[in-house]
């Protein structure tokens, strides 16, 4: 058993970090900064960093190399900004890039074995260059890094 | 007295064992890519006839240059689902024998849920691991 995702025609965004990407439709982000003016978080904190925005401050979540919620960040990068349940959140990522219907990679199986009932992965595509991209929501990944600082199980 | 063949695979400190005729090919230092989902022992994929094949490595931390594809089960349609683990040195075809049955080792890697079955041959316990459980394909409906 494995699943196929289905790219529509419109724009997604793919974020890099490490040698990793993942992409969700543009519509569900808010919008892509370069990631300036971050508060450092505290050691125990899942978040890597805070944006302070006029409403509530942002978490700023990275990834490890592993897809979980790590502290560890370059010098320089951007921040995907989403919402799930009227809670802003970002993303950090070394890369950002809007894929177009002329740029979009192509979905491939995704295997039984990753599909884990508690990743926010529901889809894998391949990029022209062969690189594989995880396909998500923005409402899944969301919800899945937001929940992770609520368990509060950082790397 | 009846017997079978089978292929070891020496994916460690260990031998493991899949059936003759499910060993479809072995690759050396193929085009994978990394994946940071999945379990421990399956993060990477096997770029392979264009298909996109979990890529199990049973030992961690080892430096396994083969890698072999094996069908796994046959699929709903007709055809095989594949997998592919990295091995440290070529498959080699063994008989095993009807007597040579034997219980798993305490330290098996394997849970018994996910053995098909397990045999001594030269002094060695080797288990015969259902890869289609332990790869998350659904059982198949006979």
């Amino acid at each position: 058993m494995s699943q196929v995702a289905r790219i529509d025609g419109s724009n997604w965004v793919q974020a890099d970090w490490m040698d990793y990407s993942l992409a969700i439709p543009q519509p569900q982000v808010d919008s892509v900064e370069l990631a300036v003016g971050l508060r450092e978080a505290l050691p125990h904190d899942v978040a890597a960093a805070w944006l302070d925005q006029q409403r509530l401050p942002v978490p700023v979540f990275c990834l490890d190399d592993r897809m979980r919620p790590c502290q560890t960040r370059s010098d320089k990068g951007y921040l995907l900004l989403s919402e799930h349940k009227q809670q802003q959140w970002a993303l950090w990522a070394d890369k950002i890039t809007v894929l177009t219907p002329q740029t979009l990679p192509r979905p491939v199986p995704l295997p039984a074995i990753f599909l884990r009932q508690k990743s926010p992965v529901e889809g894998l595509a391949v990029a022209g260059s062969g690189r594989l991209v995880l396909l998500t929501s923005a409402a899944r990944l969301g919800a899945w890094l937001l929940a992770h600082r609520r368990r509060g199980d950082a790397t | 007295m009846s017997e079978v063949q089978a292929w070891r695979l020496g994916v460690g400190q260990y031998s493991i064992a899949i059936g003759h005729s499910d060993l479809v090919e072995v690759l050396v230092e193929p085009e994978t890519r990394p994946l940071p989902i999945g379990p421990q022992g399956c993060r990477e994929l096997l770029v392979w006839r264009g298909l996109y094949l979990p890529l199990g490595r049973f030992e961690p931390g080892e430096e396994a240059q083969l890698v072999v594809v094996i069908a796994a089960r046959a699929g709903a349609d007709g055809r095989a689902d594949y997998v592919a683990i990295r091995v440290r040195k070529p498959p080699e075809l063994i008989t095993v024998t009807a007597d040579s049955d034997c219980d798993p080792p305490q330290d098996s890697r394997f849970p018994r849920k996910h053995l098909l079955a397990c045999f001594k041959h030269q002094d060695e316990a080797i288990a015969v691991p259902d890869l289609a459980a332990l790869f998350g394909f659904e059982p198949a409906t006979r």
